[in-house]
């Protein structure tokens, strides 16, 4: 990433505007604050965490190359889903046989419910999440590390397990609301220890 | 196009993070992002969570729970490399010596520099010791019989049913009570019991029926099989046969299909005479003589099991208890169809009274009863197995109880078609002290207050003793402080959870097969009604969707 934005301070958009390095580290900032959340938001739309991952790379230098254009005001996040949107909208749409865009308001209602989405420092939801998945019975944490450890398909693991995909959504959509309840109260425990040692 | 369900929804969203998303389920997840601000928020939690995970995985290894890792059984590298370097290094040392020792032919026990000078005693040699005889491999025993399928199925003195995948002892004589047992056997061959019956099985190609029913079906290959009855032998040439044995002695015998050998029980094999498809036989103790069979014909024989629920699946918590319904899976038209929680068919509550004192509610320990209509949600779409609306009852309970009286009242969110096998579903919240065979659900098709006959049911395809009941979650209930006359006082009543004793439940299921309450195939049924005093427990009550409408 640093790399990418020294090469674009010598962009013609950074030639024609005499940017304080100030700028630079603000956007870094705002960058850093907000990387999570873009990437969520990428993932939203592309269903795919690679291609998220690189589209919020590629979207990061257009936001440095745009960033004058920036108006502070506004929510950052607001403005960089915006940049990061079209980047994935041609990305989906690239892709000749992909028909599944969202339609534009749907992506103006998932950038609202953006802003809602709680993002606790990362390395500590991952603690938690540890924690929570150590927690689970061995049948359901075989299930995530066959998805996540080894790479398998959701049939293929439906298929280990006798039961039809659909059953096994269901099982996953339950199972990964349980560990968001399990992260959620862990952080909250935390949280509320911090205070009152303070 | 809308989903379905919001189970239906929650699974779009699994299907999005499995890249399987068809055109309508991308349309139906658009739908219910655009309309549903809670789940917009339960979609960007789930791919955030989805984010984290694999970051998880890239970042280390998989957090396994330490006590489980120690019970995994360690490889040889593994082991090895567990072991104290030292000890490692002594006993290699050791090897080394002992091979060094094994090829230099002995310890030698003269000085070094003195002659070589044959030892008088090693040079008598001694002769060869022959081998020792290697003792014939131990014959490998017969693989024994086991349950294939169950249907109602209870055996004497047995407290659970016999389950698939059962082993059926040999020399060991079975009394089936109740219902249905098919049992498979090494060869390919299959017995369908029908109770009352008592069998055992002598070896894996001989069942000795001294009473009921038997429909065997012998594949190619199976050919031989034979079943002994007290007068009788029954030899399949291949491949199907019903034998049934009296009480008083008598055997029947009908041919289905192929051909069989039958024979008096004391006389000789060649004595055998050979029945062909359609042909039937009667021997009578005393009697010397065949006759046709009298009561058995080509509808006696038992091929397959009739339609019924045979299982459900429902997720558990950490002891492995039974949260929220899965998936059912259903034999219908012989043939058994998995239904995920999303095709079933709900229900809106449309009418309910109980009496004062009497449990109406339950939920699991540790969650509260809700307020308002989200109390209805209990049992319309809710699919905790250990939540739901109970005791529908006449109010006046134990004064006067009118048996014609509408006690709760459904409406199907879309028609039920009456197919082959159950139509609708009754999944109940049973105590193991209640009876184990479930409670009597009397039901009348139509809106309230039609004037359609009522029909009784008590046969619970998973009943109390059946494998395939689940234990669930820790539940308790709630106590109606006076009587509910009303959908509203469902709603708005007060009802008390006490000092609960939690005692242990399973969920039950009960089929309803729209035929037998009269309609015609491809009849349809929108509401139902429950009748007159209802003591069952209902979590759920579903209706199966459409044959032909299957995925």
């Amino acid at each position: 990433m640093q790399k990418n934005l020294e090469q674009l301070a010598e962009s013609p958009a950074g030639k024609n505007h005499s940017r304080p390095e100030l700028s630079r580290e603000k956007f870094e900032e705002l960058l850093a604050e907000h990387r999570g959340r873009i990437t969520l938001f990428l993932l939203s739309i592309v269903q795919n965490v690679s291609d998220a991952e690189d589209l919020c790379q590629k979207a990061s230098v257009i936001m440095w190359r745009k960033f004058s254009e920036y108006d502070p005001t506004r929510s950052f996040l607001a403005w960089a889903s915006g940049i990061a949107r079209l980047e994935a909208m041609n990305h989906r749409r690239a892709r000749a046989a992909d028909r599944h865009v969202f339609q534009s308001d749907v992506l103006d209602l998932l950038t609202e419910s953006l802003e809602t989405i709680d993002q606790e420092p990362k390395s500590e939801r991952l603690a938690a999440l540890k924690q929570c998945i150590r927690a689970l019975p061995p049948r359901e944490q075989s299930f995530l590390e066959r998805i996540y450890w080894e790479g398998a398909s959701f049939e293929s693991v439906a298929e280990e397990l006798g039961c039809s995909l659909r059953t096994f959504y269901n099982r996953m959509y339950l199972l990964r609301r349980r560990l968001l309840q399990c992260v959620t109260r862990r952080l909250s425990t935390e949280t509320h220890r911090r205070q009152s040692t303070l | 196009m809308e989903p379905r369900s919001d189970h239906h929804r929650h699974s779009l969203i699994e299907a999005a993070l499995a890249g399987q998303l068809s055109d309508a389920d991308h349309e139906a997840l658009e739908e219910a992002l655009r309309t549903s601000p809670e789940f917009r928020r339960e979609y960007l939690e789930a791919m955030q969570l989805h984010l984290e995970l694999d970051l998880l995985s890239r970042q280390s290894e998989f957090p396994a729970n330490p006590q489980h890792a120690s019970s995994r059984p360690a490889t040889t590298t593994g082991d090895l490399s567990r072991l104290p370097w030292r000890f490692v290094a002594i006993m290699a040392a050791a090897a080394i010596v002992l091979v060094a020792v094994l090829f230099s032919g002995g310890l030698r026990t003269q000085p070094a520099d003195a002659p070589d000078v044959v030892n008088p005693d090693l040079a008598q040699v001694s002769p060869p010791t022959p081998p020792a005889p290697v003792a014939p491999p131990a014959p490998v025993p017969p693989a024994p019989p086991r349950v294939v399928d169950v249907a109602g199925a209870k055996i004497f003195g047995e407290g659970l049913s016999p389950r698939p995948g059962q082993e059926i002892e040999f020399q060991r004589e079975y009394v089936l009570t109740h219902g249905l047992l098919a049992i498979g056997f090494e060869t390919g061959a299959r017995a369908v019991f029908r109770a009352p019956s008592v069998f055992s099985v002598t070896d894996p190609e001989t069942v000795q029926l001294r009473s009921g029913q038997c429909s065997v079906h012998a594949p190619e290959g199976a050919e031989g099989f034979q079943v002994i009855s007290p007068e009788a032998k029954v030899v399949d040439i291949g491949t199907r046969f019903v034998v049934d044995v009296a009480t008083t002695g008598e055997t029947e015998l009908f041919v289905v299909e192929g051909a069989a050998e039958v024979t008096r029980s004391e006389l000789p094999p060649q004595s055998a005479v050979l029945l062909k498809e359609g042909q039937s036989a009667r021997i009578e103790p005393g009697s010397m003589e065949l006759a046709p069979a009298q009561s058995l014909d080509g509808q006696s024989f038992l091929d397959a099991l009739p339609d019924r629920v045979v299982r459900y699946e429902a997720s558990t918590v950490a002891d492995g208890k039974a949260e929220e319904l899965l998936s059912v899976f259903v034999q219908r038209e012989g043939r058994i169809r998995e239904y995920p929680r999303d095709l079933l068919i709900p229900c809106r509550l449309k009418h309910f009274i109980g009496p004062t004192n009497f449990a109406t509610f339950c939920t699991p320990q540790g969650q509260e009863l809700p307020v308002g209509i989200e109390r209805l949600r209990m049992l319309e779409s809710d699919w905790s197995l250990a939540t739901g609306i109970l005791n529908p009852h006449p109010t006046d309970y134990p004064d006067h109880a009118d048996e014609m009286l509408p006690v709760m009242a459904l409406e199907f969110v879309r028609p039920i078609v009456n197919g082959p096998g159950p139509d609708i579903l009754i999944f109940d919240l049973q105590i193991l002290t209640d009876k184990p065979e479930g409670d009597t659900v009397r039901v009348r098709p139509g809106r309230a207050g039609a004037e359609t006959e009522i029909f009784t049911f008590n046969t619970w395809d998973i009943d109390l003793t059946s494998p395939f009941a689940l234990d669930l979650v820790p539940h308790k209930t709630y106590r109606a402080l006076s009587a509910t006359t009303s959908l509203e006082d469902l709603i708005h009543n007060e009802f008390r959870h006490g000092a609960q004793v939690h005692v242990n439940a399973k969920c039950l299921v009960m089929g309803i097969d729209l035929s037998d309450m009269g309609y015609a195939p491809g009849e349809s049924l929108t509401h139902l009604e429950f009748v007159g005093r209802q003591t069952f427990d209902p979590v759920a009550i579903v209706g199966l969707p459409e044959l032909k409408a299957q995925p």
